[in-house]
């Protein structure tokens, strides 16, 4: 029972306001006009690429490949850059703003009223009726459909609503709803197996073979093949666990020199198959997320999620583990949005392990757990620091140590972070810097237009290496360090508001943002790396209609950057 | 103690969770009504079929004749390159044994504008006599997308317009996520998408057709129907299964109206009109018209093929038919099967015509032809599936039961097409979609409603409790389950090389009798149903 605003409410015991305000219909209905029409364009949009001559048809018409992407990147970029600012906008929110709507309604409704009083059992409705007699006037709330709590006496009717509300779902139930989603989402990912499918696939197949076939200390030093290993320890271990189970399917999948481009359908289906089974972790990791949310909100991230276009792509087309991957960021942000700062950061750090891209978070998981773990006095606040340091350094332990232990460290790193491949991957990311080579070759025709003679650059900007040379005519040359300074200015306002008010319920929606900082202006940025806050913001996107919109608007710059990887 | 404190948390969280689980978990789906929810699921089904046309085609890789794939490609390039006269008639231009055209004109129109299609894209894939096994990858992309297109036009309205109809004809009845259950089932019934993007054919026409013809039908609109039904029977022969209950419903409709012979006349010039328009071309003489038709009646192929799970070749391996019996007297005994069978459905259609009796019309009148006609193919299970589909909300025991074996009656087929991994993952989709949480299939497997044990009182009582015991069931449901097991691993003994395939067609062949009479007493029970309700309204 608590007081607002010269006016009772009265909470009954069996019904709190907030399930109330959550699950009522007027959000819900304000937020559909969103979701089906951005379901059907995603749908549409997966379609497309699916039918996979789209494509060549095109090519036909735009006569060549590159063109075409040219005139499709900068109209991604323009989609990707409005729905980042409007994100800016959002993680900067007033108290309360994300519920307003909502509760605005509510608010008409129960300041009409002198008390509210919330449930109809014996005790709330014998203090209704005294409220009443002493001239109030009383709003009274249940949230059965009928009225009179537990102790009532129902019609037929009721009875069987009331049979049905005992019959709803329970945790279980909830899983076996959540797997029926992430069973069709299986299905559709088996039927993909022989599609189309990138060099990826053998690269993670020769990873297999090297870490099956050779010593722990030659994993980072091997060339036999060009896709050398260039992911973190864990993700080496992770192949070296897979290649085992390969190892008994077709020992040619692992073999490092017969196995080169090896396409047998063994290896493809083993590979597949692999990745679906490692998607899993996916779908724990969502159901731990949504555990806490009404079923209506639950439901829509799932579909959101585990449905998701861009992971479908890039995982069971392109190939990739992602999936696997994405599962581990989802439990540590569950952990973290339940108040378990000790078990998010473990598996951020696990997570680091595996993939090191997602390290562009690491500075907001820092500020957070710094601000909201380590407080309460210097004391305890330095106790805690280190036992969340401590964990950190065993799991980074566990990862590079036997590489420390064989003197390879180094090796280890340049293989991770390979700056020599320049600033825009060959198939360019709809990022910031986009605008920026556009804006020199522009300069750079209008110059020479005018008279002036200017060198044409030498260096291409999609062709790989690009060693010393600038692929700039006019503007100056971008470097990894300019680019990590500007992913950190970019991320200065969350992390700052990370700084001073570190809730819980910020933390998905703060993390997604620095994803999006990653993405806009990293150093070699793949436009795979958009998944990265894509599936974060799916969590966000159900919160309110504004962050709907724009979850919707970035989805669909995302799903069409997409376009290019198949 | 702060550890407690959290535990604490994490309970209250749970305990919220629990609260809040009375809405639908299909609210996002249909909460717009029935067309954006369609619009959704067709967007799946057709996601399903693009994947599933990923997969091998029939015949691919395997010269000299090829499979399905080459014989529609085939009459892509004859019907593009020849002048129409030619179609069906052998010359030098057109070798009928290599894949000559055998249905009817309305296929060799829809094969010519595909052809046009392909010619402007891929020119290769079309041309006379060099493209035969023509194989490439765009030549297959461009035929699935044929397909795709005309499932899009023609299949996927259809059903729209059969929902819509049907959903008004039992209005106020069920919520709306049955129909998006009902929708989905008839959408991504697995039998159909495997036959016709993965095997290839171009069945979602003529079914298509067939489906539009009984919502026109079902909404009194007979001029419409007879006209689409014999668009669909002039597109593939195989249609005429469904034409003693379409005669049925139309003529029992017919003598209740006023004056019944205007009407017979009415929808007898309607079909005389489809019919003449449709084969324009070979009216012109009598041996143009003859040649068609022989080459649509292909009696010398046998009374079956393969291993079809149908009364013939069942009953073949007791009754050599083949040998006994001359083919000339197996077509008169099949015809007369056929008519005796279906006989009792057509008649309580005319009878007594209801839209609900018809559809069960419908669906009995395909299994006995499924059952007893003459050449009768793997495939044609598609054709009793349809209607059952259709009545999926009123027997959503029997579609689960009949797709099983519908399917698995197939497999052997599929498993030749290197189809077998589509085959698993649409019928795990099915059932999963079967069983898709708070929708029909979940809640009628659960508690048994009032409902069900009213009906299950009355005669029909006997065969629902040997088809639907749940012993029995699970018995059937292991078998099959081991023999897809056996099938996929074992090879069959020397001496009898094609056993696993008997074995499967026994046993889909004693379900199928099993549900023919099923759904005739059914039918019947309808109408009893129906007289005695008459009675008491008059009484009252």
């Amino acid at each position: 029972m608590w007081k607002q605003r010269n006016m009772w409410i009265v909470q009954g015991l069996d019904v709190d306001l907030k399930h109330i305000l959550i699950s009522s219909w007027s959000w819900a209905s304000s937020i559909k006009h969103c979701f089906v029409p951005s379901a059907v364009v995603v749908a549409l949009d997966v379609m497309g690429r699916w039918l996979g001559g789209v494509g060549k048809i095109l090519e036909d018409v735009v006569s060549s490949r590159r063109n075409f992407e040219r005139f499709m990147m900068p109209l991604c970029c323009l989609g990707m850059i409005n729905g980042i600012l409007l994100l800016l906008k959002r993680i900067m929110p007033k108290p309360l703003q994300q519920s307003r709507t909502n509760l605005l309604h509510y608010r008409q409704l129960i300041v009409s009223h002198d008390a509210v009083v919330l449930g109809t059992a014996l005790n709330e409705r014998i203090l209704s009726s005294l409220l009443s007699v002493h001239r109030l006037k009383v709003l009274h709330m249940d949230r059965n459909e009928y009225y009179g709590g537990e102790p009532t006496s129902l019609n037929l009717i009721q009875c069987n609503c009331m049979m049905e509300m005992q019959e709803s779902p329970r945790t279980p139930v909830v899983m076996a709803q959540l797997s029926w989603f992430f069973g069709i989402a299986t299905i559709v990912k088996l039927l993909l197996i022989p599609s189309y499918h990138s060099t990826d696939l053998e690269v993670h197949r020769h990873w297999l073979a090297i870490t099956h076939s050779l010593p722990l200390s030659q994993w980072y030093t091997d060339e036999t093949s060009e896709w050398t290993l260039d992911y973190p320890p864990f993700f080496a271990y992770l192949e070296c666990f897979l290649s085992m189970f390969a190892h008994l399917i077709d020992p040619q999948i692992v073999h490092l020199h017969h196995g080169l481009n090896y396409k047998a359908n063994s290896a493809i289906y083993f590979q597949r198959m692999s990745v679906i089974v490692s998607d899993l972790f996916l779908l724990y990791g969502v159901y731990r997320s949504t555990l806490a949310l009404a079923s209506l909100k639950r439901n829509l991230i799932w579909l959101l999620v585990i449905w998701s276009p861009g992971l479908l792509i890039v995982d069971h087309l392109h190939f990739q583990y992602n999936g696997f991957l994405f599962g581990w960021l989802l439990l540590s942000l569950s952990f973290l949005a339940q108040g378990r700062d000790v078990m998010g950061g473990f598996l951020f750090a696990v997570l680091l392990c595996f993939k090191h891209l997602f390290a562009v978070a690491a500075p907001v998981y820092f500020v957070y757990l710094l601000r909201h773990y380590c407080r309460g006095g210097l004391v305890r606040g330095f106790a805690r620091l280190s036992v969340m340091g401590a964990i950190v350094v065993a799991v980074f332990a566990a990862a590079y140590g036997p590489f420390v232990y064989h003197g390879q460290i180094q090796q280890v790193i340049r293989r991770m972070f390979p700056f020599g491949r320049g600033l825009c991957h060959a198939y360019w990311a709809p990022n910031f810097w986009v605008f920026y080579i556009m804006l020199d070759k522009g300069i750079f025709f209008l110059l020479r237009k005018f008279g002036f003679n200017i060198p044409a650059p030498v260096a291409s900007f999609t062709g790989g290496l690009v060693g010393d040379a600038s692929p700039f005519a006019i503007l100056p040359r971008v470097t990894p360090l300019t680019t990590f300074i500007m992913v950190l200015l970019a991320l200065s306002p969350c992390l700052f508001r990370t700084w001073k008010d570190p809730r819980p319920r910020l933390i998905v929606r703060s993390v997604a943002y620095a994803y999006t900082c990653g993405f806009l202006f990293g150093w070699h940025v793949h436009e795979k790396a958009s998944l990265h806050f894509s599936i974060p913001l799916a969590i966000v996107a159900v919160e309110s209609l504004e962050d709907a919109k724009h979850y919707f608007l970035l989805s669909i710059g995302n799903a069409s950057s997409l376009l290019s990887l198949c | 103690m702060k550890k407690k404190g959290e535990m604490k948390k994490v309970k209250k969280v749970k305990d919220k969770v629990n609260d809040g689980q009375d809405d639908d978990p299909w609210w996002w789906l249909v909460q717009e009504g029935i067309r954006p929810s369609f619009l959704c699921i067709s967007l799946f089904a057709l996601l399903v079929r693009v994947a599933v046309g990923l997969h091998p085609y029939s015949g691919a890789g395997t010269p000299p004749k090829f499979g399905d794939y080459e014989a529609q490609r085939h009459w892509m390039e004859t019907t593009l390159n020849l002048p129409s006269k030619d179609w069906y008639r052998n010359s030098s231009v057109n070798d009928l044994s290599y894949w000559g055209l055998d249905y009817p004109p309305l296929t060799a129109y829809q094969s010519y504008v595909h052809g046009v299609f392909l010619k402007t894209f891929d020119p290769d894939s079309v041309a006379l006599f060099t493209s035969r096994g023509y194989e490439s990858y765009l030549g297959k992309l461009l035929m699935r997308w044929t397909v795709l297109s005309s499932d899009v036009l023609i299949f996927f309205p259809a059903v729209l317009y059969f929902v819509l109809v049907y959903r008004s004809m039992r209005f106020g009845m069920g919520q709306n996520s049955d129909v998006a259950w009902h929708i989905a089932m008839i959408l991504l019934n697995p039998c159909l998408i495997l036959i016709d993007h993965g095997h290839f054919q171009y069945n979602c026409i003529s079914l298509g057709l067939t489906i539009a013809a009984i919502a026109a039908a079902l909404s009194q609109k007979d001029l419409v129907a007879s006209v689409l039904y014999c668009l669909a029977l002039n597109h593939k022969q195989m249609s005429a299964y469904f034409a003693p209950a379409f005669f049925g419903y139309l003529l029992g409709k017919c003598l209740r109206k006023k004056n019944p012979l205007l009407e017979v006349t009415k929808l007898g010039l309607m079909v005389i009109g489809t019919f003449a328009v449709v084969w324009w071309p070979y009216l012109q003489s009598k041996d143009a018209a003859l040649a068609v038709l022989s080459r649509l009646a292909p009696f010398e192929r046998g009374i079956y093929e393969d291993y079809v799970a149908n009364f013939w070749c069942t009953s073949s391996v007791l009754v050599k038919w083949k040998k006994l019996y001359s083919t000339q007297s197996l077509r008169i005994f099949s015809l007369a099967a056929t008519f005796i069978t279906c006989l009792p459905s057509m008649v309580q259609q005319i009878l007594a015509p209801s839209s609900k009796g018809f559809l069960y019309a419908l669906l009995n009148s395909s299994f006995s032809f499924y059952l007893f006609s003459f050449q009768v193919h793997e495939k044609s299970i598609l054709l009793p599936l349809l209607p059952l589909t259709l009545l999926a909300l009123e027997e959503s025991h029997s579609i689960l039961w009949l797709t099983h074996f519908a399917m698995f009656s197939m497999f052997p087929l599929l498993h030749r097409d290197k189809l077998v991994l589509a085959y698993m993952a649409l019928y795990a989709l099915f059932i999963l979609v079967y069983f898709a949480p708070c929708g029909p299939g979940g809640r009628c497997h659960g508690t048994k409603t009032l409902d069900n044990t009213q009906k299950t009182k009355r005669s029909v009582d006997f065969i629902t409790s040997i088809t639907f015991h749940p012993l029995v069931m699970g018995f059937l449901g292991l078998c099959s389950l081991i023999l897809h097991v056996i099938y996929l691993t074992m090879h069959p003994p020397n001496k009898y090389p094609f056993l696993f395939e008997a074995v499967i067609m026994l046993i889909c062949f004693s379900q199928f009798v099993l549900f023919t009479f099923y759904f005739n007493s059914k039918q019947w029970m309808l109408s009893k149903h129906l007289t005695s309700k008459d009675k008491q309204k008059k009484l009252i």
